[in-house]
């Protein structure tokens, strides 16, 4: 034996090392040695060294892509067993792929849904620096945020604070009366507005001068949409469009509002058509929506304070002495949506507590799928003992079979993600159609989504497969070949808390949705306060006045038997009201009180059947009603700090600064004007005949098609040329409702696939618990029990853990359930029923997943069971 | 029969013509004296796997020699089924090049 006379170098040695083992590298190693220490010998050992150095890089590309050779066989092999498990057990592998692609689309639908909630208007330039003003009106006794301020407030702004880059009002109107030739009909999406709101907001125009597209008056800026509905694919700018028979000059064609806006528009006019209205010099009116840009680097915080009040100088001595301020906030474009506060926005708005209880429904239903997974991949590793034990004899690593199961567990998430992303494609037309929610998937087809889903799925399937692939490892190779295996008690445990614990969040799912929808029934079912059947409503629109002629107007409609009255009025409930404040007059006491207004003629008393608790209602042979006496409803009489209805009867009231003063000739019940999740407020009714714009009439149902058909007839004859709409009262007024009932809908469908999921969990466990006593049953059979007994026996076990379930969720579903309810100025109880009800349903789900396990447990042949192991 | 590459056919023919003396360092040498290229260890090494995969070499190894320091040499002897392997190469290859004296540009004149 030779002392080495050279050491080879120490680097080169440990990359062999790094990827050969054993045999192989002790042949590369001793070759190139040899070489090498006969180069030392007869030559530069700087040249040996540099041999070694090459000889070691040129090989080890080759060694790695042998190795990865060897790998891929493994990994071929590895795929080839777990697509025959798949094979063989194909309800299980259906169970567990299904549940867990069930699981992550409804987490997709979720993901899109709260994705579009949050993105709403973010796409405007500059958006952080975009505000819209809003305006606190405060009394001694109410506070007011409307979201419409004074139309001064834009001018003032741009003049008076120097952070201010530029301001933009907006004014949106009701539904228009378009024509253009033979086209008539309602468009509902216009609005006035500053030429500086393309500066403000990012409206980009396809046809049309930017710079000046609103600059003079009777200008129009329409959508592509009613560019391509009016004119076709032509260029429209220098058209005319005739809006409620005034002619409008197109100036130009902006692109379509994007879905996810607070600022849906359709046409806009330019402001300076309104240049002679007396509104726009009006400190104290509240309708322009009034937006801003700040410049860069402005001190937000002290601008806020500037700007609060803002109004001071303008309006404080009118406005002090009756104890009203006016305060003025921003807030962000980009909060508009979700954390608006105020009263008359233009889009109805989210709710940023919907989409994080929906974000946390998402997170919940993936944990339940994913612990499904997991227990399920775990109570069926028993099944495979056999080959682990096998694969360890024969000389597997335990690396190696983790990173098999975990790349099973992977290839079932990743497989479950595709099946997942086909099922949100297919059903989000079903969610809409529900709904009533547009899901656009395109929003997850950005890379950063789809990023993030891969990442995500293969998180949550390294999580899934980690515990079973543990175990399953863990297994000692002997005892699994021998056929004994080691019940896991404490693995065991585990599951058994998972199962509970997914109960536990169907039972909360399943209590919402019950309280959700009892609430709904509640609202709908709710006596209002006045007759909402058979009201048949026709709206007047685009510019009709029925001032002078209405009572001919109702006495053209009531010709008809089936036609058992007819009333016009202001609003009707369930449409928006406008309110003002009112003082008592004559009183030194200057407190004032807002109320809502509302005016209709004297027959909408009795045909809407709304009850008088004092004084009576307007009578058509009093002519001093019209226009000169004021009904109020009971919530007004402590508002005014009356004690009693009759108290009010005589009082003088007044309408707004300086307006009409009139005394209460009557008193009626409450009615619900406006939708249960909003009191009953202070309302004020007139007898005023210049703002009618809605005819109700009593229609008797049993010939509809023919009254309806009357009624047309007689429109035409009436209203020439104006398109006829019509719409039936209780439909209408339920609408108010349909934002809420949207989620109410989302939420039921969750809480189906939420049980859905933890029912596939309990149904993997139950065949697993069936399978480990499989021994035991056919005992019992043998020794005579009955079909009936084992599967009470079998059923025991589950029960307890849905009962505890129930108890852990019942609390915790109140709670916030009576959060949730306190969104409704009226409400339904919480029911003893609803709790009795959400452990029964759950309950009976779950022994009917169970029973189909041990049904075919017990009914097994005790023969063949007693073979078994 | 399990057809071979080229470079199968390459080192099996060394490992025969070495007769018994084939280890890594030798059938190197060989291989550079057949086709006038040093092959990097690890290409030589992979392809003596795959011989020895297909049963056309055994691999044996030595007891410890001294010039090694100590350590063993894994000598590979060619199999009766290498040996047939080449026979049957010899044959393909005298029939697909017979004929042929020599390779130029210009078409086989008639």
């Amino acid at each position: 034996m030779t002392i080495h006379k050279t050491k080879p170098p120490h680097i080169p040695c440990a990359l062999i090392k790094l990827f050969l083992s054993g045999e192989d590298f002790h042949e590369f190693f001793g070759d190139i040695d040899e070489i090498y220490q006969y180069k030392c010998a007869c030559g530069s050992k700087r040249r040996a060294k540099f041999w070694f150095w090459l000889r070691v890089l040129e090989s080890i590309p080759g060694i790695i892509l042998e190795k990865l050779c060897w790998r891929t066989i493994m990994f071929k092999n590895y795929l080839k067993i777990a697509l025959r498990n798949f094979k063989r057990h194909k309800g299980y592998s259906f169970i567990n792929i299904a549940g867990f692609a069930t699981g992550m689309a409804v987490c997709l639908l979720i993901l899109i849904y709260v994705r579009q909630e949050l993105s709403y208007d973010k796409y405007h330039k500059d958006v952080e620096r975009i505000y819209r003003i809003t305006q606190d009106i405060r009394t001694q006794t109410s506070n007011r945020i409307f979201a419409p301020v004074s139309p001064m407030i834009a001018p003032t702004l741009k003049a008076a604070f120097p952070q201010v880059e530029n301001a933009a009002r907006t004014l949106p109107t009701g539904p228009r009366l378009v024509k253009r030739g033979e086209k008539l009909f309602y468009e509902n999406r216009f609005m006035y507005a500053d030429q500086d709101l393309f500066d403000v907001l990012t409206i980009p125009l396809i046809w049309g001068n930017r710079e000046e597209a609103l600059t003079r008056p009777q200008t129009l800026i329409i959508s592509e949409r009613m560019a391509l509905k009016y004119f076709g694919y032509d260029n429209p700018v220098g058209d005319t469009l005739e809006i409620n028979e005034q002619e409008y000059e197109i100036t130009g064609v902006a692109v379509n509002h994007p879905e996810n806006t607070h600022l849906k528009y359709d046409l806009i006019a330019s402001m300076e058509t309104l240049a002679d209205w007396s509104e726009m010099t009006n400190w104290y009116s509240t309708m322009f929506y009034t937006y801003l840009k700040v410049k860069p680097n402005v001190n937000m915080d002290e601008f806020s304070q500037q700007v609060a009040h803002l109004a001071d100088k303008y309006v404080a001595d009118r406005l002090a002495p009756r104890g009203v301020s006016y305060n003025y906030f921003l807030l962000s474009l980009t909060g508009i949506h979700l954390h608006s506060p105020v009263r008359y926005d233009t889009e109805p708005t989210g709710n940023s507590a919907y989409v994080y209880i929906f974000a946390f429904v998402g997170f919940f239903i993936l944990l339940i799928a994913g612990l499904n997974f997991m227990n399920l991949s775990t109570s069926r590793s028993i099944k495979r003992a056999k080959e682990v034990g096998l694969r360890k004899v024969v000389g597997a690593q335990k690396w190696q079979l983790v990173s098999q199961f975990l790349g099973e567990s992977l290839m079932v998430s990743l497989l479950s993600l595709g099946l997942a992303m086909v099922i949100a494609t297919l059903t989000i037309p079903l969610v809409t159609r529900v709904t009533g929610i547009t899901l656009n998937f395109s929003q997850l087809l950005t890379p950063l989504v789809l990023i993030a889903l891969i990442g995500g799925s293969i998180l949550v399937g390294l999580a899934a497969g980690t515990y079973p692939a543990l175990v399953l490892s863990a297994f000692r190779p002997v005892a699994t070949l021998k056929g004994i295996l080691r019940r896991d008690s404490r693995g065991f445990a585990l599951r058994t808390v998972l199962v509970v614990f997914q109960f536990v969040i169907s039972v909360i799912l399943i209590f919402g949705t019950l309280v959700m929808s009892s609430q709904f029934n509640f609202m709908k079912n709710q006596y209002l306060g006045f007759k909402k059947e058979q009201k048949l409503i026709l709206p007047l629109r685009g510019g009709i006045s029925i001032t002078e002629n209405y009572e001919a107007v109702k006495g053209q409609f009531s010709k008809h038997a089936s036609i058992t009255g007819a009333t016009v009025s202001s609003s009707i409930p369930g449409r928006s009201l406008s309110s003002f404040s009112i003082r008592i007059s004559g009183e030194d006491d200057e407190r004032s009180q807002d109320m809502y207004h509302m005016y209709f003629d004297h027959e909408f008393i009795p045909d809407y059947e709304i009850e008088i608790v004092a004084g009576r209602a307007f009578q058509q042979d009093m002519s001093t009603d019209i226009r000169g006496a004021f009904l109020i409803n009971e919530a007004a009489v402590p508002a005014f700090g009356w004690s009693s209805p009759d108290e009010a009867l005589g009082k003088r009231l007044q309408t707004g600064f300086g307006g009409r003063i009139n005394p209460i000739i009557g008193v009626t019940k409450n009615f619900h004007y406006r939708g249960l999740q909003s009191k009953v407020e202070p309302l004020i009714m007139e007898f005023q005949p210049d703002i009618f714009r809605y005819i109700s009439l009593s229609v008797d149902i049993s010939n509809l098609k023919e009254s309806l058909a009357f009624i047309e007839s007689q429109w035409k004859i009436l209203f020439a040329g104006k398109p006829y709409e019509s719409f039936f009262l209780d439909m209408d007024f339920d609408q108010q409702y349909r934002a809420d009932e949207q989620i109410g809908r989302i939420f039921g469908i969750f809480t189906v696939l939420g049980l859905f999921i933890a029912c596939l969990g309990l149904l993997g466990l139950a065949s697993f618990t069936a399978q480990s006593r499989t021994k035991e049953i056919g005992i019992r059979r043998v020794l005579g029990a009955s079909v009936l007994g084992i599967v009470i026996m079998l059923s025991k076990q589950f029960t307890k853990w849905v009962v505890l379930a129930n108890c852990l969720a019942w609390p915790v579903a109140y709670y916030i359930m009576s959060r949730w309810l306190k969104n409704f100025a009226y409400r339904a109880e919480i029911n003893i029923l609803i709790f009795i009800l959400s452990g029964l349903l759950v309950l009976a789900v779950a022994l009917l997943t169970v029973s189909f396990q041990s049904i075919r447990a017990a009914t097994a042949n005790p023969a063949d069971s007693l073979r078994y192991e | 029969m399990l057809l071979l590459s080229r470079s199968e056919e390459i080192i099996l023919l060394a490992v025969y013509k070495l007769q018994g003396n084939a280890y890594g360092v030798t059938i190197r040498e060989q291989v550079n004296e057949d086709i006038g290229r040093y092959w990097p260890f690890g290409a030589i090494y992979k392809t003596l796997k795959k011989l020895k995969a297909k049963g056309y070499v055994e691999k044996n190894a030595s007891d410890p020699v001294s010039e090694r320091g100590g350590r063993t040499r894994y000598y590979y002897t060619i199999t009766p089924e290498g040996v047939s392997s080449l026979e049957k190469i010899l044959s393909i290859h005298s029939a697909i090049w017979g004929g042929i004296k020599g390779i130029s540009l210009e078409k086989k004149a008639k």
